[in-house]
């Protein structure tokens, strides 16, 4: 029953917001974002938190000013992902020419990508590059109804309830599909050092390179201030992972050492709110 | 007969038990903590080296994981061997 009432809220919300111009839908949804972020002191003081450990020479007003246009640019990124057909127009590819090469090829290849802004782009990006994505995607129980904003985008998504989605995961590389695995996240599967930190990282990405020996790409998104997004796709590994625990452990390490150039390159685009150092 | 020693050898190297403790009917999927995704990739992996087995033969699914019983008869017939 609440499931059902916060779906239904959810989608009434979502339909109320696409009666307005996407400006304004902007407008609404980061002053929303600000009120959330100061007004809720586990979310605030999470991204300080993490935001001390990137830049620990920062006041905390100037930490405090990256953590609440994160959040903005975050929420109107994830609201954005209910009407992903329409953002067609409003993206920017920005790779080289190796890169679409990469694409282009049918052997498939592993994409690791960032939460930065609207993340939910990479995949549907990829898809019209492609024609051929899966992604894994964390479902929340009471929007049972975003697998079909996916369907609708001829996105193939994996829900990460879903039981083993680790062979599900392995079938799409055996089937040669680009596969969009988020990779910033924390998960007890490999040590990596990320701001000088010692952590944990999922292994994914890295997996999928070395069980279907393709490359690896990696991909994040920046919603720029004419509200257009960039979808930034690198070549990361050009052939593929050697099948040990050693080199994927590597792989992961140098992926993160990339993620946080690129963090630090935007550090309003990425999610700083989330508990990604933990004991 | 090589098959099965090579997927028991395999999965007692990853999940560090004795060559005696494993039997057909011992489960394996979600009993131990080495059997997550690294581990699942890595055993294919190993099969594809030491059996020259192309592991896209392999009907992956999650009851080929379940037990080491079901593993060597989806290992042995991704490679045309007849099943017990």
């Amino acid at each position: 029953m609440k499931h059902f009432i916060a779906s239904n809220l959810i989608t009434f919300i979502v339909f109320l917001l696409k009666l307005l111009k996407r400006d304004t839908r902007k407008s609404i949804v980061f002053w929303l974002a600000e009120k959330i972020i100061m007004g809720f002191e586990k979310t605030k003081c999470r991204a300080l938190s993490n935001l001390r450990v990137a830049y620990p020479y920062n006041t905390d007003e100037e930490n405090l000013r990256i953590a609440v246009r994160s959040y903005q640019n975050i929420a109107f990124g994830v609201v954005e992902c209910f009407w992903l057909q329409e953002l067609e127009q409003q993206i920017d590819i920005v790779c080289d020419a190796q890169t679409l090469d990469i694409l282009s090829r049918e052997g498939g290849v592993s994409i690791a990508t960032m939460h930065t802004s609207c993340f939910e782009l990479v995949p549907f990006a990829i898809q019209h590059l492609t024609g051929n994505v899966t992604t894994l995607s964390k479902i929340p129980k009471f929007l049972s109804k975003a697998k079909s904003i996916y369907h609708s985008a001829n996105i193939d998504v994996i829900d990460k309830h879903d039981s083993n989605p680790i062979i599900a995961l392995l079938k799409a590389s055996r089937d040669n599909r680009a596969v969009c695995l988020h990779s910033d996240h924390y998960a007890q599967e490999t040590p990596v050092s990320f701001f000088g930190c010692k952590t944990q990282a999922p292994t994914g990405a890295a997996l999928i390179s070395s069980y279907g020996k393709m490359p690896i790409l990696m991909c994040y998104t920046v919603l720029k201030d004419n509200n257009r997004y960039d979808v930034v796709i690198e070549r990361f590994v050009d052939g593929y992972v050697d099948n040990n625990k050693e080199e994927i452990s590597l792989t992961m390490g140098k992926l993160y050492q990339r993620f946080e150039e690129v963090i630090y390159k935007h550090p309003e685009q990425w999610y700083w709110s989330y508990n990604r150092f933990r004991p | 007969m090589k098959v099965e020693s090579v997927v028991k050898s395999s999965v007692c190297s990853l999940i560090n038990i004795h060559e005696s403790e494993l039997h057909e009917n011992t489960l394996l999927f979600g009993q131990y903590a080495e059997l997550d995704s690294m581990g699942v990739v890595m055993l294919l992996m190993e099969f594809e080296e030491k059996l020259n087995l192309n592991t896209s033969n392999i009907e992956l699914s999650a009851e080929l994981f379940e037990s080491f019983g079901s593993l060597v008869t989806g290992v042995k017939c991704a490679i045309g061997e007849k099943v017990n």
